[in-house]
């Protein structure tokens, strides 16, 4: 692997109006690396991770993917969001495709790939989210919890090399989480570089490679899950991890 | 992990109705209203088959209202594609960011929704021919009330379309075109492939009332000299001074379009259903 971090946050400002949301964010995530953001709601989490593919323009800093700035007007933002997988909170499936149909939607249109192609490399990513006898199925007709799994694939699909994770447990019914963290831990196995928000401690203290605590728009605390989770160096650290356990 | 979920789905019935929140009372005054007004539609009707019908007269000018409902159904068919190309461009004028794009498609809207189709119809039918007025060369157009109908036609309901489009396009939820632009579509591909589609079944009530409506705004054209339905109507009553005959095949024409026209757009919520409440 390069030296060059996959994705790179370098004194990011960001406001909604004159609510100061993200405040003079320095933040390296290596290739490979799985790095567990966690914090009280309104502390910045999504927004950190909405700014990487620019569903959120930010003020003052700078991001870059792989050393690439991605404010950089030479930057193309369709190309760029092509590397940059995301899965969202509310799944966000197209209703009125089939699961297959949400997978192979993006290659098929963006990338030119040919349908028989694209549909094949479909199916085997469905199969490998558990979902291989779903592919004809409608998101309506699908759990929660597959819904999320077929949105996971659906990103997996456009071959990205970074995947964002944004609090995409949270509206889970609670038996259904396990089945989306259990994709979850298995790509990061597979060594894909990870951004995930979530709340789920469980999942950060074992899948993290690195756990950063934001709260008001402030990086607080980062570092690796062990030490994070045993002796939190700061207050708010405390003060947050005494609040979730 | 894998497929042990799949009997997990959650598709919810709505509740269907038991008969517990009805009232036994209110129930029968319906039966009776509606069964009053059924009988006395039926006796109306029976009456005026068998005694104001002119049969003969019927078969005599039946041609002419077959000329006619052709015309009809060939200005409707037109006029509905077009309008509901041009709704979707108001449409997505009307949902655009860019304020001036907006405004244009707002003031469009305004115009063609706030002046009457008749004054719309002349402005086209004679308003245009009027700027070969004053030149050598003749209006090129030979069928010009045919072109001024359809144009006319178009841009007005093109401009009822495009806000039940906009109504359409502002249900999708603000997550589809995220979700698609985060996976690298543009804004054109994302419009087409994701937005549109839904939007389409969330203004297809509205836009198939609104091709109802279409079909019966063609009794207009008759002021621009297109021979359509209620012209031969006219005609034929105040040559003959019978009302029931031509009455009846008025009816029977207009409904001869609009009923398989509510067919389709049953058929196509249907289709649009996506895997909800069957299977």
């Amino acid at each position: 692997m390069s030296n060059v971090p996959a994705v790179e946050f370098d004194g990011v400002d960001k406001y909604f109006g004159e609510t100061h949301v993200l405040k003079d964010i320095d933040l390296e995530i290596e290739e490979q690396e799985v790095v567990v953001i966690i914090g009280p709601s309104g502390s910045g989490k999504s927004t950190l991770l909405r700014c990487v593919n620019r569903l959120e323009e930010i003020q003052d800093g700078e991001i870059r993917i792989q050393g690439t700035a991605i404010t950089d007007p030479d930057v193309d933002v369709n190309r760029l969001r092509q590397r940059i997988g995301m899965v969202f909170q509310s799944f966000n499936l197209f209703p009125h495709k089939t699961a297959l149909e949400n997978v192979t939607l993006a290659p098929t249109k963006v990338r030119g790939v040919p349908k028989s192609e694209a549909t094949e490399q479909g199916r085997d990513l469905l199969e490998e989210v558990g979902l291989g006898d779903q592919a004809e199925s409608y998101p309506n007709q699908l759990s929660g919890g597959q819904q999320q799994r077929v949105a996971i694939a659906r990103a997996l699909a456009m071959d990205p090399s970074v995947m964002l994770f944004d609090e995409v447990t949270s509206a889970l019914d609670p038996e259904l989480v396990g089945e989306v963290l259990g994709v979850m831990r298995t790509l990061a196995d597979e060594g894909m570089t990870m951004l995930v928000v979530t709340h789920e401690m469980g999942f950060a203290r074992e899948v993290g490679d690195r756990i950063v605590l934001m709260a008001d728009g402030n990086v607080i605390e980062t570092g690796p899950p062990e030490e994070f989770f045993q002796n939190p160096e700061t207050d708010r650290a405390k003060q947050f991890l005494s609040r979730v356990n | 992990m894998a497929g042990t979920y799949s009997d997990e789905t959650t598709v919810e019935e709505p509740q269907t109705d038991n008969g517990l929140l009805t009232d036994r009372r209110v129930k029968w005054f319906g039966i009776a209203v509606a069964g009053l007004f059924t009988s006395a539609v039926l006796y109306l009707l029976y009456r005026i088959l068998t005694d104001f019908v002119d049969y003969e007269l019927m078969q005599a000018v039946f041609p002419r209202f077959v000329d006619a409902y052709v015309l009809v159904l060939q200005i409707f068919i037109i006029s509905s594609v077009l309008s509901l190309i041009a709704g979707t461009l108001v449409g997505l004028g009307r949902v655009s960011r860019t304020r001036f794009t907006r405004s244009i498609a707002t003031g469009y809207v305004e115009f063609f929704r706030g002046t009457p189709l008749l004054f719309q119809l002349f402005i086209i039918y004679l308003g245009i021919p009027a700027f070969w007025r004053s030149s050598p060369q003749p209006f090129p157009i030979e069928n010009w009330s045919f072109a001024a109908a359809v144009i006319g036609l178009t841009l007005n309901h093109a401009a009822y379309s495009g806000e039940a489009i906009k109504g359409g396009i502002t249900a999708v939820p603000d997550g589809q075109m995220e979700a698609a632009r985060s996976l690298g579509m543009s804004y054109i591909d994302s419009m087409r492939e994701v937005i549109l589609p839904q939007a389409a079944r969330n203004a297809l009530a509205a836009l198939g009332n609104d091709q109802v409506i279409l079909v019966k705004d063609t009794s207009l054209l008759t002021v621009i000299a297109v021979r359509e339905i209620m012209s031969v109507f006219r005609n034929v009553n105040s040559n003959t001074f019978d009302a029931w005959t031509p009455i009846v095949l008025v009816a029977l024409a207009y409904l001869a379009i609009t009923l398989p026209l509510g067919k389709i757009v049953r058929y196509l919520e249907r289709r649009s259903a996506w895997g909800e409440g069957h299977e």
